[in-house]
């Protein structure tokens, strides 16, 4: 199809600099390992995901993409990573400064569990790639069909109103730790805090959970994919939905088994897209923070060890 | 075909087919080329199902400068859309092949094939045509009988030429996948179609009945992680075939072995190297073509960024490789956001020494086994006269770019050379943009 690899025009004021595009001065000059293969991970989602061909999706893409889902998915379950984490966006726009290597994860050393977002992995668009909050609660949560094929491996929310306190509280932590985060970056701190203060009993449970999770995540997403190419190519996307919907909507519970040994059923293959902006705009009661939509948000990873520390409890 | 011992072919502008706008006609995306047995026709096919065929004009022995102009010989609808109502899905009418039979009599014929249904088609010539019937007139109306006085017999007068193309065979219902490739055997009689998961074996004469030699479905189709990619049949021995993955090998197998050639008889794989190992080594190494040299000797691959010269007698490693557009290394992350590196590049061999395969930018390359040298053209209307020769162009992959030079990020990735086609017997080469065939002629004299 064309449309595809829009001409990239030569920019005239790099005449004479060197061909590289990265600046020194742009943050981090070289890209993380993870953050790499997180973007790899969404690039490759959102391709099997948000195609509605008229015709059969090409089998071999397919397969392919599938194989470097599966390839990242190993190499998260073996890199042991366990904590949900919120999905760090990319600028996809940018060249991402595409020099793959299969290196060691860059950042291996600043902590003991890497900071690795494992299956929660948004479908949106890479510039609203906020994961709802409800899906970054351990055990508190829900199915935002937003997260086809790790959403039904976790329980229902429970009532949202025990969240609530621990919202404001841990917000409040943060705000100290990180004087002027983004809009968004409070919102995913919201949630993370939310996410060990709440139920901080529960937090052990990631750990079996993790493995499962891939699993069944796995095959899920196994599934869905040339399982389906022979029965139908369904996969679609719901209508809008707002975390309210999410959250107070009477979930239906049958998907969530946790058995690592059944396969997942077909309803792997539902998802929503929820845009940052209605995201912000439910969160904003919790926040004293000014929502400012469509603000591109960067995780910055010093930040990020902050608020690990916090939730760890330390 | 091949340029005498290593001088350089220069390669000329002869012609361009297709419309001038920059605004595409999808169903004008030319999707196959390729020219008969003689090179005296050169077919096309699209995505809107058709195929155009050119023939070259004979020779003008008094003028030695130039080859004969391709010019439209038949145009005819192969494929229609199709729906699928099991699946609710469209088939494409596209075609993805074409593959000439050789000539036996007066009549050519071709297999075209779009993703689900390969189709014989005959192409005929009509340059006479019967006149004088007693019962009928000229313009067809019968005759009332009562009126015919005296008998004549009909004669055979010349007539415009017409050329009629019509399917005599349509080999259906075989194919669950798609079909990427389709290869006539050295005996001419049957010929293999190759999907992502299968490969048949079928026979000319006969449509209702086709047989399985390769199947590499598996059992739970959630473990699926490899298809095939491309089939070809060898050029002299009967029984041979290979066919390529998406996992970068290709497998030769022998027809003899056993009726399901589903162990290989050869297994042809680079071991990856480990310098250059990166998310999308997979994807890159996955092959988009397969084409056998004239002798049989070896066969080339093309996959994303290389073309791979093998020689049947080693498995472990091609005896060549050539990078094709090795800048686009350190962009492998983009092209795979944006599709492109998904393109599906095809490659061609003028039979023994010279191979020749697309890129971006309408640029195409061609890569001489004996000399080493290597020399990237361009098709565009720009270098349209006659004769003129085409100038070699150069992509500056990083630091100063150089006067002529393009900047790897100033490539158009919209304009690839996905088809390409070497005359059989001359340095003819025909070259598919997006919706344009270029013919070049090596610079005669």
């Amino acid at each position: 199809m064309l449309g595809k690899g829009g001409k990239r025009k030569f920019d005239e004021h790099e005449d004479g600099l060197e061909g590289k595009v990265v600046s020194p001065t742009d943050g981090p000059s070289k890209v993380s390992y993870t953050l790499q293969r997180q973007t790899i991970f969404n690039i490759s989602l959102m391709k099997l995901y948000n195609h509605r061909p008229l015709t059969e999706p090409s089998l071999q893409k397919t397969v392919l993409i599938n194989n470097m889902l599966r390839r990242i998915q190993e190499e998260l379950k073996q890199e042991g990573s366990l904590r949900p984490m919120f999905v760090t966006a990319s600028q996809p726009a940018d060249p991402l400064s595409d020099n793959f290597r299969e290196a060691q994860p860059a950042f291996s050393h600043l902590t003991s569990q890497p900071l690795l977002p494992t299956d929660f992995v948004s479908t949106m668009p890479l510039e609203s790639c906020l994961t709802p909050a409800s899906l970054l609660e351990d055990d508190t949560f829900c199915t935002s069909p937003t997260v086809q094929h790790d959403g039904p491996t976790k329980p229902p929310p429970p009532a949202l109103q025990a969240v609530k306190d621990s919202f404001s509280s841990a917000l409040d932590e943060i705000e100290e730790l990180c004087p002027a985060p983004t809009s968004a970056e409070a919102v995913a701190a919201e949630t993370a805090a939310d996410d060990s203060k709440a139920h901080p009993s529960e937090s052990n449970i990631h750990k079996p959970e993790g493995l499962p999770e891939s699993r069944t995540a796995e095959s899920k997403l196994m599934d869905s994919l040339p399982g389906n190419f022979e029965i139908t190519a369904s996969t679609g996307f719901l209508t809008d939905l707002t975390l309210d919907d999410i959250l107070f909507a009477d979930i239906d519970t049958s998907m969530y088994d946790f058995d690592p040994c059944t396969s997942a059923t077909g309803a792997a293959s539902k998802m929503a897209p929820v845009s940052a902006d209605e995201l912000l705009k439910t969160l904003a009661p919790y926040s004293s923070q000014p929502v400012t939509p469509n603000q591109p948000f960067k995780m910055d990873l010093t930040e990020l060890d902050h608020i690990m520390e916090v939730l760890v409890g330390s | 075909a091949g340029a005498g011992g290593g001088n350089d072919i220069q390669w000329c502008f002869s012609q361009v087919k297709g419309a001038v706008d920059d605004d595409v006609a999808e169903a004008d995306i030319i999707s196959t080329v390729e020219f008969n047995h003689s090179g005296e026709l050169l077919a096309t096919g699209d995505k809107g199902g058709r195929v155009v065929i050119f023939q070259q004009e004979q020779e003008n022995k008094t003028q030695s400068h130039s080859r004969g102009e391709y010019n439209v010989y038949s145009t005819f609808q192969s494929h229609e859309p199709e729906f699928d109502y099991l699946k609710s899905l469209e088939i494409e009418e596209k075609i993805n092949k074409i593959r000439w039979l050789p000539q036996k009599n007066a009549a050519q014929f071709l297999l075209s094939t779009n993703d689900k249904t390969i189709k014989l088609w005959k192409i005929s010539e009509r340059d006479k045509r019967p006149e004088g019937y007693n019962l009928k007139e000229e313009d067809g109306r019968y005759r009332d009988p009562t009126t015919v006085t005296t008998l004549r017999v009909p004669v055979f007068r010349p007539m415009d030429l017409m050329v009629e193309a019509s399917p005599r065979r349509i080999f259906a219902n075989a194919h669950t996948y798609h079909i990427n490739s389709i290869s006539i055997n050295s005996d001419y009689e049957t010929y293999l179609s190759a999907d992502d998961l299968r490969i048949n074996l079928w026979h000319l004469e006969i449509t209702d009945r086709s047989f399985n030699i390769v199947d590499i479905k598996p059992a739970n189709m959630e473990e699926l992680t490899e298809v095939i990619t491309a089939a070809e049949f060898h050029p002299n021995s009967c029984s041979t075939f290979v066919y390529s993955s998406s996992k970068g090998t290709i497998r030769l197998c022998d027809m003899r072995a056993s009726a399901l050639c589903d162990r290989h008889s050869k297994l042809f794989e680079e071991p990856e190297d480990p310098s250059n190992r990166s998310f999308f080594s997979e994807i890159i190494s996955s092959i988009s073509d397969v084409k056998f040299s004239h002798s049989g000797r070896y066969m080339m691959t093309r996959d994303y960024l290389s073309v791979k010269i093998w020689d049947l007698n080693m498995e472990n490693r091609p005896v060549e490789t050539y990078q094709v557009h090795e800048y686009l290394r350190s962009k492998l992350c983009s092209l795979y956001e944006n599709d492109c590196i998904f393109d599906k590049f095809e490659c061609c061999w003028n039979g023994l020494d010279i191979v020749m395969t697309g890129s971006y930018n309408n640029f195409f390359r061609m890569f001489d086994r004996n000399s080493k040298r290597d020399v990237t053209l361009e098709a565009s209307r720009e270098n349209n006269k006659p004769r003129t020769v085409l100038k070699p162009r150069k992509v500056c992959a990083s630091g100063k770019r150089k006067k002529d030079e393009i900047s790897v990020d100033s490539l158009d990735f919209n304009k690839k050379i996905l088809h390409t086609a070497w005359h059989p017997k001359e340095n003819i080469i025909a070259v598919a943009t997006t919706n344009n065939l270029y013919i070049f002629q090596d610079k005669m004299n």
